[in-house]
């Protein structure tokens, strides 16, 4: 009998225990049973200008459907303020099986430099209606207050790009003005003019012989200096400032009408006469005059032949222009 | 006055026969740089030294050396370095133990031409007892004063290129020199004649073709050829325009002209032209040996400003614009 009742107690005892065992430990052992509280901020410092965030999370087991949780309250702030909250609900896996969450949000604003503080927050759950509130704290955050920091898309120095820019244009513009100096420096041959008057000159050639001066070498210097001057204003050269073999050089290449080698023998005799200290003579002043008369009465009928031909040409297009008229009238 | 001109012009032909057969000799060895022989011969027969600005392998030392063998004359070639003293120059006083007295030993100077290579490589009391000996053709070794042979010439060379560790003349200094020639390369041609001629075989040498004589009876032939006033006052009037440019129309050479060319500008144009003009046989000298010899005399004696520096205006631009811009007689 002793041993049958000490065999009914150690089975009670463990059919009471896997019981007891049972009740505790849900079918799934991988279920969490008790409530979990994390809380933790979005970061460790912030700028005078922004925001920072507290998270509050509370977990508890999906199948646990007897916890209830109360509405966390505001938290505690010192240097912040609470300047917007939100509340979310969600079910996610976990390794223990599925969980519910709740996630509670609340921004928080700078209100000065310095350390700013969260106080603990109380979070108040049941297991059951008529179980006893259960409470969860969080922990007490410190939150370093510095210097704000630039808005997007706002200058720190609005005037700066400004100053660039008046530094680039004045840059430019000095750059532009050493350039056009550099530019006016190059050599720049004499503008060759189209309304050259070759009575002007040949008048003043003959004042020269009227003249009468028995000096033959100033008249000789004067009558090349009429020649010089017209070549520099006809061809574009700069006569007055050349040596008689750059005046030549310089002339072979325009179209000019002159006899070259008589050129030549020319501008030679009168350097000789100029430099030499020779005296020149009567025919030396005859031979250049006699010269550059015909050069000058020649390009005034080159000149007038052009212009009455142009006259011409204009005339029958005038008229021609009056036949067609009149045969399509 | 034409019967002086004939008279000259006479003396020239004769006296200037054995410029001929000094080109033709040189020719034997320097192929090309015909204008570094020309300007090296107006040195030598207006008294003018010779600073002559080129890089290395342009035959410069070749060509001084030549022309003095071929001249046989004395030839001395100086390598200034930094280390370089007067003495090594000049000369200096050496104790004699045995006589118990002091004995002037004579320095590299004391000879014909000088060839004194790099000269901007000395420092600057080495340089000007070089040019004191330059100016006054006399060296002053302790007590005494020697007077140097004629015909002296001092042909000095400087490499535009590698300015480190250079002591470069003073305007004061390389006013002295009568002639800065910009010695060029040669041409493709002569190149290939240079190569033919040097890449193989012992260096060709020159043959005494001329005396110190010769070259001094030139020198009193050069300085009888006829300069016309209206010369002289074109030397004058390059010269100014280079010191006042807006009173010759150059207004906007005023801001680039820090100084103008000094009194030795006008001496020595005019020296060097009378020399041209008997290097072309010619009893007078005409603005042409004005203009071929003025950018030699006047490059290294207009100093231009930091302005012209910025516009990359040289001293040669100027000079050039001044001979475009005067008149010419």
């Amino acid at each position: 009998m002793k041993k049958l009742f000490s065999l009914f107690l150690v089975l009670f005892s463990i059919l009471g225990s896997v019981s007891v065992y049972s009740y505790c430990l849900p079918a799934d052992t991988s279920v969490i049973s008790e409530v979990k509280l994390q809380a933790y901020t979005s970061d460790t410092k912030v700028p005078l200008n922004r925001n920072i965030t507290l998270y509050i999370k509370v977990f508890w087991s999906s199948r646990d459907d007897s916890v209830s949780i109360e509405n966390v309250g505001d938290p505690k702030l010192t240097n912040l303020e609470i300047t917007g909250t939100s509340s979310a609900n969600r079910i996610e896996a976990d390794v223990n099986g599925n969980r519910n969450v709740r996630e509670i949000t609340f921004i928080l604003k700078p209100s000065g430099l310095g350390m700013a503080y969260i106080e603990p927050v109380s979070l108040v759950y049941k297991k059951g209606k008529n179980s006893t509130p259960v409470t969860l704290r969080t922990n007490r955050f410190g939150v370093k207050v510095i210097d704000p920091v630039p808005e997007p898309g706002h200058r720190k120095f609005p005037f700066l790009w400004l100053v660039i820019f008046l530094f680039a244009a004045g840059s430019g513009v000095i750059f532009y003005s050493f350039r056009k100096k550099s530019d006016r420096f190059k050599h720049k041959e004499p503008e060759q003019n189209i309304d050259i008057d070759e009575e002007n000159y040949l008048s003043r050639l003959k004042n020269i012989t009227k003249s009468k001066n028995s000096d033959f070498n100033l008249a000789l210097n004067e009558i090349i200096k009429v020649f010089r001057m017209y070549i520099s204003k006809e061809f574009g050269i700069s006569a007055m400032e050349a040596t008689s073999s750059e005046i030549i050089s310089m002339l072979e290449q325009k179209d000019t009408g002159l006899q070259e080698q008589k050129l030549k023998e020319l501008l030679n005799r009168v350097d000789v006469l100029k430099f030499s200290g020779q005296k020149a003579l009567q025919s030396d002043v005859d031979a250049a005059y006699v010269f550059v008369e015909a050069f000058l009465e020649s390009r005034l009928r080159d000149k007038k032949e052009k212009e009455a031909s142009k006259e011409r040409e204009s005339k029958r297009k005038g008229i021609k222009s009056i036949f067609r008229k009149n045969i399509n009238k | 006055m034409n019967k002086d001109i004939q008279a000259i012009h006479e003396k020239i032909q004769k006296e200037s026969q054995f410029v001929e057969k000094l080109t033709e000799e040189l020719g034997k060895v320097i192929v090309g740089q015909t204008y570094m022989i020309d300007r090296l011969l107006i040195g030598l027969l207006s008294r003018g030294h010779v600073l002559l600005e080129g890089v290395p392998g342009l035959a410069k030392t070749l060509t001084v050396r030549m022309l003095s063998n071929a001249i046989k004359t004395g030839f001395n070639r100086i390598q200034f370095t930094p280390d370089l003293l007067p003495a090594d120059i000049l000369g200096t006083l050496i104790f004699d133990q045995s006589s118990g007295k002091f004995k002037t030993k004579k320095g590299p100077i004391f000879t014909n031409i000088i060839l004194a290579d790099e000269i901007n490589r000395s420092p600057a009391k080495v340089q000007s007892a070089l040019l004191e000996a330059m100016q006054e053709r006399t060296v002053t070794i302790g007590d005494q004063t020697f007077a140097l042979e004629e015909p002296f010439l001092v042909l000095a060379t400087q490499n535009p290129i590698e300015q480190e560790g250079t002591y470069p003349l003073p305007e004061a200094q390389v006013d002295r020199f009568m002639l800065k020639l910009s010695v060029t390369y040669p041409n493709p041609e002569e190149e290939l004649e240079i190569l033919r001629r040097m890449s193989k075989g012992p260096e060709p040498d020159v043959e005494p073709v001329v005396t110190p004589k010769d070259i001094l009876k030139a020198r009193e032939v050069v300085e009888e050829i006829y300069m016309d006033p209206k010369i002289e006052q074109y030397i004058v009037d390059i010269v100014f325009a280079t010191r006042d440019p807006e009173k010759y129309g150059l207004d906007d050479l005023k801001e680039l002209i820090n100084y103008g060319a000094s009194p030795r500008a006008s001496i020595y144009l005019a020296k060097a032209a009378r020399a041209h003009a008997f290097l072309q046989r010619r009893g007078f000298v005409t603005p042409e040996d004005v203009r071929a010899i003025g950018m030699d005399v006047l490059r290294h004696r207009v100093l231009v400003t930091y302005e012209a520096e910025a516009e990359e205006v040289t001293s040669e631009d100027v000079v050039r614009k001044v001979l475009n811009k005067v008149e010419v007689p």
